[in-house]
């Protein structure tokens, strides 16, 4: 599904990603977590494609394609989604119009004819029930005056219509109360197939009791300083993230 | 473009009107003495530093003679319309079988049946001291309309008012007077056509009397070579509400100087704005909201779009008087540049003479949000049809407030040709 060879990305000439090497296999679901400014925030963008990241060295193949070469509108369409970390607010745009935009978009590349009116109505309230999203808010514009919960569960909503192939939440879980979390998780888990992947990013273990993932992966200033199992993630809520050394020549020398 | 004022080859024919009625005699006889001490404004002048007068004073503009347009595309089927088309009356729908209290004719008829009226109102509320269009308008014939609500008349039906300009190097200067009474309420469409290289300059003023409310929707709609110079003066009273949504869109330059005066307390005035320029168009709005009374409200909410070289300017002052506490004003304006070459002037200007008020303003000229436009896109929708989806979104805000469903839908479809997706270069 994903494979990340040796990436390096820069911002503004500061050095962010250092080499990541990372394959996710269809239908599975890798935690990415990490002390603040280790860079999960930036893999997230520079894998939706913000283009003020640079890419300085390593490639990025998704399903076989290089995802680097692609434009953030075309990975969309090709099957990838970022649920945000801050969702934004788009006053004047209807949450329905733009999401049946964006599903058209998608439908329109994939060659399927364009959903009409009342078949996307009908796929809406059916997505909505998955996250719990108040009606209200279909008929709103974009995010707009939405609680920070309600944010998060109209990103899973977008998540559930779209249908992705690889889908990146970006701290999802932060902002969420106890319950909400339940829900969105709920969400995830419903969404979870065979052939869609999943790539979770978040500080803290919480999240990773209800969406049970197959790797955890620990990103540390910039590099993947230790990989393994679910355990992994209880042995850092247990422990914090000190003990892991993020160099690895250091790490070497021990 | 020269400091020296040259003279203008616009010459205003100022001849006095053989007016029926010796009270609008008076009253154009003074304005035309007044526009002739004043002449055309200047650069010099601190309300017209940022407008190049160019487009109105570099034409030998002359009377308008009759002519006919069609005027179907402003028509509104559940209105009740009265047409004029270079200042003069051609069309009336229901307008002669309105319930009783609500009154709507042309203007020279009511100086005979409505005496009392104009005499109250009519020039009371635009000042002809120091703006040049009103002595200007007010020194012609008087062509117009007069709507009248009776004490506690509520009027659902919107009123539709028509002017339309036609021809080249014509000039029409139409007159709208709108007496709100005490708990009276309507809606009032009025709608400035432009086609061909015209000028119109218009007046509009409205009272609105205690417990009164008035919903006033004014577009400007003209050809590319057309433009329009015009004022609205309104003044509101006690527990009145004055909503105003302005859209202009287009022509050489489009420039309306708003007016309110909150002279009541507890008086609201809601006025939204919108203007669309490109090429090397200019417009304008220059709002004076006037807080004379404690515990009044203002909001004020004014967007442009600028393409090419054109050029928008948004004056917004706020005077808050020595007594009018527990004021509360809002101030928003923002404008959308679609070009590197487009030039957008926002200038708040607060007076406050009180001190236990709330006034804010805000202002923005910029571009198109980044994060919004990378959120659509990371969702799927390229970038033309992000950027269209946010200019549209942008515009469209302020049209929200247009209470005649028709015009609504009408101008947004408007928007959409003019910036939705397919317009974005």
């Amino acid at each position: 599904m994903l494979e990340l060879k040796n990436l390096h990305v820069a911002i503004g000439g500061n050095e962010i990603l250092k080499g990541i090497d990372l394959k996710i296999n269809a239908g599975e679901v890798h935690a990415i977590m990490g002390p603040n400014g280790s860079g999960k925030s930036t893999l997230a963008s520079v894998l939706a494609g913000r283009e003020e990241y640079e890419v300085t060295s390593g490639e990025v193949l998704f399903q076989g394609e290089n995802l680097l070469d692609l434009d953030a509108e075309t990975r969309a369409r090709e099957g990838l989604f970022l649920a945000f970390q801050y969702p934004v607010e788009i006053p004047g745009v209807g949450n329905t119009y733009f999401l049946r935009t964006a599903l058209n978009a998608i439908r329109e590349h994939r060659g399927q004819p364009p959903l009409d009116a009342i078949d996307f109505l009908q796929l809406v309230r059916e997505k909505a029930d998955i996250v719990k999203l108040d009606p209200a808010l279909l008929k709103r514009a974009v995010n707009e005056g939405f609680s920070g919960g309600e944010k998060k569960r109209n990103e899973i909503f977008h998540m559930a219509v779209l249908e992705p192939r690889l889908a990146i939440l970006d701290e999802t879980d932060s902002g969420l109360d106890i319950d909400a979390l339940r829900i969105v998780s709920e969400g995830v888990n419903s969404l979870r197939s065979p052939e869609r992947s999943f790539i979770v990013i978040t500080h803290y273990q919480r999240l990773l009791d209800h969406i049970i993932p197959d790797s955890v992966h620990v990103l540390k200033d910039g590099r993947i300083v230790e990989s393994g199992g679910r355990e992994l993630a209880l042995e850092l809520e247990a422990r914090g993230y000190d003990w892991l050394d993020s160099d690895p020549a250091l790490e070497a020398a021990r | 473009m020269t400091t020296m004022a040259s003279t203008p080859l616009f010459q205003p024919d100022l001849t006095v009107q053989a007016h029926t009625s010796p009270i609008l005699e008076t009253l154009g006889s003074e304005a035309r003495d007044r526009f002739q001490e004043l002449g055309f404004p200047s650069r010099r002048d601190e309300d017209w530093r940022l407008t190049s007068l160019a487009p109105v004073t570099n034409s030998a503009f002359s009377k308008a003679p009759a002519a006919t347009i069609s005027t179907e595309r402003w028509s509104l089927p559940e209105a009740v319309t009265i047409t004029f088309v270079n200042d003069r009356l051609v069309d009336k729908v229901a307008v002669d079988s309105l319930p009783p209290g609500v009154t709507v004719m042309p203007l020279d008829s009511a100086a005979g049946t409505r005496p009392d009226l104009i005499e109250k109102y009519l020039g009371s509320l635009a000042s002809i001291d120091d703006q040049p269009f009103v002595a200007l308008n007010t020194a012609q014939a008087l062509e117009g309309t007069l709507i009248h609500l009776a004490p506690g008349a509520t009027f659902d039906q919107p009123i539709n008012i028509l002017y339309a300009t036609t021809g080249d190097d014509v000039v029409t200067y139409p007159r709208t007077l709108i007496v709100a009474e005490e708990g009276s309420s309507a809606t009032v469409v009025e709608t400035f056509v432009g086609d061909g290289k015209t000028l119109t300059c218009p007046v509009t003023e409205i009272a609105v009397g205690p417990k009164a409310s008035l919903s006033h929707t004014r577009l400007i709609e003209l050809s590319p070579a057309g433009s329009c110079v015009g004022s609205v003066s309104a003044a509101v009273e006690q527990h009145a509400t004055y909503r105003l949504s302005s859209v202009s869109l287009g022509g050489s330059l489009a420039r309306t100087d708003i007016r309110v005066g909150l002279n009541g307390e507890y008086a609201d005035a809601i006025l939204d704005g919108l203007t669309l320029v490109g090429g090397d168009d200019q417009g304008a709005a220059h709002v004076i909201v006037d807080h004379r009374v404690p515990n009044c409200t203002s909001t004020q909410r004014f967007r442009s779009v600028l393409d090419d070289r054109s050029k928008a300017v948004f004056t917004g002052r706020i005077i808050v008087a020595e007594d009018a506490q527990k004021t509360d004003a809002r101030q928003s304006s923002r404008s959308l540049l679609r070009s590197p070459d487009a030039v957008a002037h926002n200038n708040p200007q607060l007076e406050i003479y009180a001190d236990d008020v709330r006034c804010t303003h805000g202002s923005t000229v910029g571009q198109l949000d980044e994060e919004a436009l990378f959120y659509l896109r990371a969702r799927g929708i390229d970038r033309l049809t992000s950027q269209g989806l946010l200019t549209l979104a942008f515009a469209a805000e302020v049209l929200g407030g247009i209470p005649v469903e028709t015009v609504r839908s009408r101008l947004e479809d408007l928007l959409m040709s003019r910036l939705g997706p397919e317009t974005v270069r």
